[in-house]
C-alpha cells in the first residue's frame, strides 16, 4: 500500500452555500505512470464508513464530508491501493486526484457494477451498446511503424477496412462518410495522415474508443452507420508527466500536468514526421535517387477544470496538417511545380454538471474542419536562354473545405424507475469543392467545378429509458431531425436490455437514423479503397437509414462474449453513376449522383479472455451488403463476407510482452473475366467496319466473383525499462510477417498480341512484410 | 487454458498458416478465353439496298464458311451469301508478311425493299457446327438537319496544303429519341476518284477548337469548323488546293441504342451485356445507322 504525502488546502477550494457547512471530495482516480482514469475503483473514507465507485473517466465525488483530517482511500482491481490525507475545508469542495499502480491479481470472478455520473457520449443504457476498445488493446496491437488509434479499431467485428492502405472505418455495410468520428465529442473530418496509412490521432492521448454501430440511442446521430467516440485523457492532477516515441517515419511528445493552482489539468501531446528531412538529406549525399517532399504534423490540446457543484469543463484542440511540395531541382529540365497542403482542425468546449444526483446538464461547442488547396504549375521557358525561369504560369488549382459548426446541449433526470434525457443537437455545415484547369491541355483533361453548399440541421431529441423491473431496462425515444429543404426526419427509437442471468445479458434496439451529408466519392473505384480521405457534400435529400439490432452478451470476468445480428435498410443513398470498370472512371464525381439503396444484414461474434499478463480476443463477422441503383444490385467492393480477427498478448519475462494479429477474411468482391472478343465499330464515311484487331475481355457480373482471401499475420514485441527517471519501451513490429501477396484488385489488361487468345490479369498487392522500430517513452 | 500457453498457440498457428499459404497469389495471370467464340458484326444502313455480316472468332484465323445467314424484315427475308474478300464489310485488312491476312468472313446481299428508316429486323445466323446467333433492330431515321445548306461554298484560310473554314457553321440537327448521335467529316475528290482524302470537323467550345472524333453528340447543336486535310493519289501526297478538291462532307448519323452502347470506351474490359449488344448466342452487334450528309465546299482565300 503506498501513503502519499498530505493533500493541502492550496487544491482546489470552492465556495459553498452557505447553509451547507459539510464539504465534498471530488477528483480522479487514475493509473501510475499512464494517467489513464480507472473507473468503477471504489474511493473510501474508513473513518466515515462512506464510499463511491469511479466513473467512466475514473471520476469521483464524496459529499457531506464534515471539515477536517480524513483518510482517503482507493482501491481497483488489478491495482495496489492508495491512501490519502485530505484536509476538508467547511462547506468547500477539496480537489484530490488518486493514483493506483498496476497490479495484475487474479481472480476467480469478480462483477462490478458502476455508477456512471457523466456517461460517455455512446453510452446506450438499454440495447446492445458500443464495443469499447480500451488503452490495453491499443497498446497490444501491432500495427505500421508506430500503434494506430484507427487500425486497432478495425480488430473490432463491426469495422472493415477497404485495404491495407486505407484506415477509413466501414461499419455493417456503410462507407466512411456514414460513420461519425469524434474526438472528445467533437466531430473529426479526415484524421489521417498519407492517404490514411495512419491514423492522425496521438495514441499516448487516448483513455478509450467507443464504436456504435447502429441501432442508436436518441442521443446519438447523426449518420447513418456507425459512431466512433475516441475519448482523451485527462492530464495528471499532481505532477507533470511526459509520454512519446521515436519510430521509424516520426517522432511523437506529450506533456500533462497540473494546471496552476492544481484546479484541472492540461495535455498537449505532438507528432511530426521526418521523412522529407531524411530523404532531402539522402538524396543531397546521393544515396537516393529524389527525395521524398511530403510531411505530416498534428496536434492535441485538452484543458479541464473542476466547476461549481462537481461539474466540469473541458476544452480540446486538435490540429492535423499534411503538405506535399514538389519544387525543380535544376533550371534546365524540371519545370513541374506542385504545391498541396491538406489537413483537419478542430476545437470544442464541453461543459457538465450534476445537479444533485438525479440530474445532471450538459453542453458542447465545437467547430471543425477539413481543407485542402493543391496548385500544379509550370516554370515558364526561355527559349533563348534554354531554361526555365522562376516565373509559374499556373495550370490547375483545385481545393476542398469542410467546416461544421456544432452547438449541443442535453438535460438527464431521473423520477423513479425511469431515467429522462432530452437535448438538441445543431450544426451548420459548409462544403466548397472547386477544379479549375487553367491551361489548354487541363482543359481538355479536366472539366472547371466549383461546389458550394450551406446546410444548417437541428436535431431534438428526447428518450426514457425504464427500469421495469430489476435487471430489465427499456427505452424510447425520438429523435427529430430538420435540415431545411433536405428535409426532416423523424426518428423513433427503441431498446432493451434483460439481465437473463447475471451474467448473460439479451438486447434489442431498433431505430431510424439520418444523415444530411454524403461522400463525392465512388465507393466501387479501386482508388477509393487505398485513399481514405473522403470529399463530402450535401445530399440532396436527407439520407435514411432503418437498424435492427439484436444482441447477447455473457460474461463470467475473465471471459466475454458478445454475438450481435443486424438488419440494415438504407433509403435516398446518392451513388455516382454505377460504372462496370473501377478503373476508368473519376475518384470524386462532383455531380450526377442517383439516388439509391443499400442493405446489410450479418452477425457478430466478439470473445475475449484474459488472464494474468495474457489475453486473446477473436472477432468473427459474416456481413452481406448489397447496393442498388434502379434495377442494377450489386455488393460493394469493400465488403469481406467473413472475417475472422485473432489477437493475442502475452506478458514475457520482466516488463516484456509479445502480440499477435492474425486476420483472415473472404477476397473482396471483383469483376471476372468471363470471355473475349473482337470488336469491329461502323465507319459512318465508308459505311463499312473497321478495327477488331485487338482481343478484349469481356467482363461477368459486375462484383460477381471473389479476390482471393485475405490472410495476415502481424506481430509486435516490446520491452519496459524502467529507470529511476522513467521508462523506455523499445519495441518491434511486422506487419504481414510471412509476406503474403494479399490482393487489393484483379485488373484485366488488353493483349495485343494477334496470335494470343486470352486476357492478362494483373493483381495489386497490398501490404508487403514490413518490419518497424522504435521506442515509447514515459516520465 | 491451454491456448494461452504461448508456445503451444504459436505452433497451431505456424501449422494453420503454412497449410493455408500454398496458393500465394501471383503478381499477373493469364486467363486463356476461347478461341472458337463466334462474333457477329453487321450494322444495318438506313437506305442501303444492301446488307453484310462480318462473321469471325475470337481466334480471327479461324474462319467461317458455309454459315447460314438471314436477314429478315416486313418486307421479305433476304439470304446472304459468302463473298470473296472483305469489302462489303470492311475496307480494313491486316497484312502480316506483305500478305492480307482475313479477319474473317464477310456474308451479303440484297435486302428486299432496302433498308428502310423505323423499319425492324431480325438477323439470325446458322453455322455448320450447328452454333446459333441471331439479333433485332430497328433501323432509326435519319436527323434532320438544319444551318448548313446542302453544297454551300464556304470561305476558307490555307495552311501548308489544309483549308480551315474562316467562320465557324451552325450546325444543328434534331434526331428521333434513343438513339446516338455522331457527326463526321469526310473529304473527296470528285475529280480524282481514287484520291484518298482527310478532312476533320472541329467543335468550337467557348473560345477553343475541340475535334469531333465521331464520339457522342449528347447536344443537338454545335458551331463546326470544317478542315479539308491532305489527299493523297496511290502513295503521292497531292498537296495543290483548288475549290474542286476541297469538298467535305459533315455527316450527322444516328445509331440505335444497342450500337451506341456497344461503342462505349472501356479500358479494362467489355461488360457481356454489351459485349453482345443487339444479339443473342455470339458478342459482337447487330446494330443500324441512318445519316444526313451536308457537302460543303471550302473556297481559299487570298492573302
Amino acid at each position: 500500500m503506498t501513503f502519499t504525502p498530505l493533500v493541502l488546502l492550496a487544491a482546489a477550494l470552492q465556495a459553498a452555500p452557505a447553509q451547507e457547512l459539510a464539504g465534498a471530495i471530488q477528483g480522479t482516480v487514475r493509473e501510475e505512470g499512464t494517467g489513464a482514469p480507472i473507473a468503477s475503483a471504489t474511493v473510501s473514507l474508513p473513518q466515515l464508513r462512506r464510499s463511491v465507485r469511479t466513473a467512466d473517466d475514473g471520476g469521483y465525488v464524496v459529499r457531506g464530508i464534515p471539515a477536517g483530517t480524513w483518510i482517503v482511500r482507493a482501491t481497483a482491481l488489478g491495482r495496489d491501493p492508495s491512501q490519502s490525507i485530505a484536509l476538508v475545508p467547511q462547506g468547500g469542495i477539496l480537489r484530490l486526484d488518486l493514483h493506483l499502480t498496476p497490479r495484475p491479481v487474479p481472480l476467480e470472478r469478480v462483477d462490478v457494477q458502476g455508477h456512471p455520473q457523466a456517461p460517455a457520449p455512446l453510452a446506450d443504457p438499454a440495447g446492445p451498446g458500443p464495443v469499447r476498445l480500451e488503452p490495453e488493446a491499443l497498446r497490444v496491437t501491432p500495427a505500421l511503424a508506430e500503434r494506430d488509434v484507427m487500425r486497432a479499431v478495425h480488430a473490432l467485428p463491426s469495422v472493415a477496412a477497404a485495404s491495407d492502405f486505407s484506415s477509413a472505418p466501414y461499419i455493417r455495410g456503410g462507407s466512411p462518410d456514414q460513420t461519425a468520428i469524434t474526438l472528445d465529442g467533437i466531430p473529426l473530418y479526415n484524421p489521417y495522415h498519407m492517404g490514411g496509412l495512419f491514423s492522425a490521432v496521438d495514441p499516448d492521448a487516448v483513455q478509450s474508443v467507443d464504436v456504435l454501430a447502429g441501432a442508436f440511442p436518441a442521443s446519438v446521430g447523426d449518420r447513418t452507420s456507425g459512431a466512433m467516440d475516441i475519448r482523451t485523457r485527462d492530464g495528471g492532477t499532481d505532477r507533470v508527466r511526459s509520454t512519446g516515441a521515436l519510430g521509424l517515419i516520426s517522432a511523437r511528445m506529450g506533456m500533462d500536468g497540473p494546471l496552476p493552482g492544481r484546479r484541472g489539468s492540461w495535455l498537449f501531446s505532438a507528432r511530426r514526421s521526418y521523412l522529407d528531412v531524411v530523404s532531402k538529406a539522402a538524396y543531397s549525399a546521393d544515396v537516393i535517387d529524389g527525395d521524398f517532399p511530403y510531411a505530416f504534423r498534428d496536434a492535441h490540446l485538452k484543458l479541464t477544470w473542476p466547476t461549481a457543484g462537481g461539474g466540469r469543463l473541458a476544452a480540446t484542440g486538435y490540429l492535423n496538417r499534411e503538405g506535399i511540395r514538389i519544387a525543380p531541382r535544376d533550371s534546365v529540365y524540371d519545370y513541374q511545380v506542385a504545391h498541396m497542403r491538406w489537413g483537419s482542425r478542430a476545437v470544442g468546449v464541453h461543459w457538465w454538471r450534476p445537479l444533485g444526483p438525479d440530474r445532471r446538464v450538459e453542453a458542447r461547442a465545437a467547430w471543425s474542419s477539413f481543407g485542402g488547396r493543391f496548385l500544379e504549375a509550370q516554370r515558364v521557358r526561355d527559349y533563348g536562354a534554354q531554361r526555365y525561369l522562376p516565373e509559374l504560369d499556373t495550370v490547375l488549382e483545385a481545393g476542398t473545405r469542410l467546416h461544421d459548426a456544432q452547438l449541443a446541449a442535453s438535460a438527464a433526470w431521473r423520477r423513479g424507475a425511469h431515467r429522462l434525457g432530452a437535448g438538441f443537437d445543431a450544426h451548420r455545415y459548409t462544403f466548397f469543392q472547386d477544379v479549375v484547369p487553367l491551361s489548354q491541355d487541363y482543359r481538355q483533361r479536366f472539366s472547371t467545378f466549383r461546389l458550394d453548399q450551406v446546410a444548417s440541421t437541428v436535431a431534438l431529441w428526447a428518450e426514457d429509458v425504464w427500469e421495469a423491473r430489476p435487471g430489465l431496462r427499456v427505452r424510447g425515444g425520438v429523435r427529430v431531425l430538420a435540415a431545411g429543404e433536405r428535409g426532416t426526419a423523424f426518428m423513433p427509437r427503441l431498446g432493451a436490455s434483460w439481465a437473463a442471468t447475471p451474467r448473460l445479458t439479451l438486447s434489442a434496439a431498433a431505430g431510424r437514423s439520418a444523415q444530411v451529408m454524403h461522400s463525392l466519392l465512388d465507393p466501387d473505384r479501386v482508388l477509393a479503397s487505398v485513399v481514405a480521405y473522403d470529399a463530402l457534400a450535401a445530399a440532396p435529400r436527407l439520407i435514411v437509414s432503418d437498424d435492427l439490432v439484436l444482441g447477447a452478451a455473457w460474461t463470467n470476468g475473465a471471459t466475454e462474449l458478445r454475438v450481435d445480428g443486424y438488419l440494415r435498410r438504407v433509403g435516398r443513398l446518392p451513388l455516382p453513376p454505377h460504372h462496370v470498370d473501377p478503373f476508368r472512371h473519376a475518384l470524386v464525381h462532383p455531380d450526377s449522383f442517383i439516388a439509391g439503396s443499400a442493405r446489410a444484414r450479418g452477425v457478430e461474434l466478439l470473445a475475449s479472455h484474459r488472464r494474468g499478463r495474457a489475453g486473446v480476443q477473436l472477432a468473427y463477422t459474416l456481413a452481406y451488403a448489397r447496393r442498388q441503383q434502379d434495377s442494377l444490385r450489386w455488393t460493394p467492393r469493400f465488403e469481406r463476407r467473413h472475417s475472422l480477427d485473432l489477437g493475442a498478448w502475452t506478458g514475457w519475462g520482466r516488463g516484456g510482452e509479445a502480440s499477435l494479429r492474425f486476420a483472415a477474411a473472404s477476397g473482396q468482391p471483383y469483376t471476372p473475366v468471363v470471355g473475349t472478343t473482337r470488336r469491329w465499330f461502323h465507319d459512318p464515311t465508308t459505311g463499312t467496319l473497321t478495327g477488331g484487331d485487338r482481343v478484349e475481355a469481356v467482363l461477368g457480373g459486375y462484383n460477381s466473383a471473389r479476390l482471393p482471401a485475405y490472410l495476415r499475420l502481424d506481430l509486435g514485441v516490446r520491452r519496459e525499462y524502467r529507470r529511476r527517471w522513467g521508462t523506455l519501451v523499445p519495441y518491434l513490429q511486422v506487419v504481414n510477417l510471412l509476406n503474403r501477396p494479399n490482393v487489393l484488385y484483379a485488373r484485366p489488361e488488353r493483349d495485343d498480341d494477334r496470335g494470343v487468345v486470352g486476357t492478362r490479369i494483373t493483381y495489386g498487392p497490398q501490404f508487403p512484410a514490413i518490419p518497424t522500430l522504435g521506442v515509447e517513452w514515459r516520465f | 487454458m491451454a491456448l494461452l500457453n504461448p508456445s503451444r498457440a504459436a505452433a497451431a498457428l505456424a501449422l494453420a498458416l503454412v497449410a493455408g499459404c500454398g496458393d500465394l497469389v501471383r503478381p499477373s495471370d493469364f486467363v486463356e478465353g476461347d478461341p472458337d467464340q463466334l462474333l457477329v458484326h453487321a450494322v444495318l444502313q438506313a437506305g442501303s439496298d444492301s446488307a453484310a455480316v462480318l462473321l469471325s472468332r475470337a481466334d480471327a484465323g479461324r474462319l467461317i464458311h458455309g454459315a447460314q445467314v438471314r436477314l429478315l424484315g416486313s418486307a421479305g427475308q433476304a439470304m446472304l451469301r459468302e463473298v470473296e474478300g472483305l469489302e462489303p464489310c470492311t475496307l480494313y485488312y491486316v497484312v502480316v508478311d506483305g500478305q492480307r491476312e482475313p479477319q474473317g468472313v464477310c456474308y451479303a446481299g440484297a435486302v428486299p425493299g432496302g433498308v428502310r428508316a423505323g423499319a425492324a429486323y431480325r438477323l439470325e445466323v446458322e453455322l455448320p457446327t450447328g452454333e446459333r446467333a441471331s439479333g433485332h433492330t430497328v433501323v432509326p431515321s435519319p436527323p434532320a438537319v438544319q444551318g448548313v445548306a446542302d453544297g454551300v461554298r464556304v470561305a476558307a484560310r490555307e495552311e501548308t496544303g489544309v483549308l480551315v473554314a474562316l467562320e465557324p457553321l451552325p450546325l444543328k440537327w434534331t434526331a428521333p429519341p434513343r438513339v446516338g448521335v455522331r457527326a463526321w467529316s469526310s473529304r473527296s475528290w470528285p475529280a480524282i476518284p481514287d484520291a484518298r482524302c482527310s478532312a476533320l470537323l472541329y467543335r468550337l467550345e467557348s473560345d477553343s477548337l475541340v475535334v469531333i472524333y465521331g464520339t457522342d453528340m449528347e447536344v443537338d447543336s454545335a458551331r463546326v469548323v470544317p478542315v479539308a486535310g491532305q489527299c493523297y493519289v496511290g502513295e503521292q501526297e497531292r498537296t495543290r488546293v483548288d475549290p474542286d478538291s476541297a469538298e467535305v462532307a459533315i455527316g450527322i448519323t444516328a445509331y440505335d441504342s444497342a450500337y451506341i452502347a456497344y461503342t462505349a470506351e472501356w479500358d479494362k474490359g467489355i461488360p457481356e451485356t454489351t459485349a453482345r449488344a443487339g444479339l443473342q448466342g455470339a458478342y459482337g452487334v447487330f446494330g443500324s445507322a441512318a445519316t444526313t450528309v451536308r457537302r460543303v465546299r471550302l473556297v481559299p482565300q487570298g492573302p
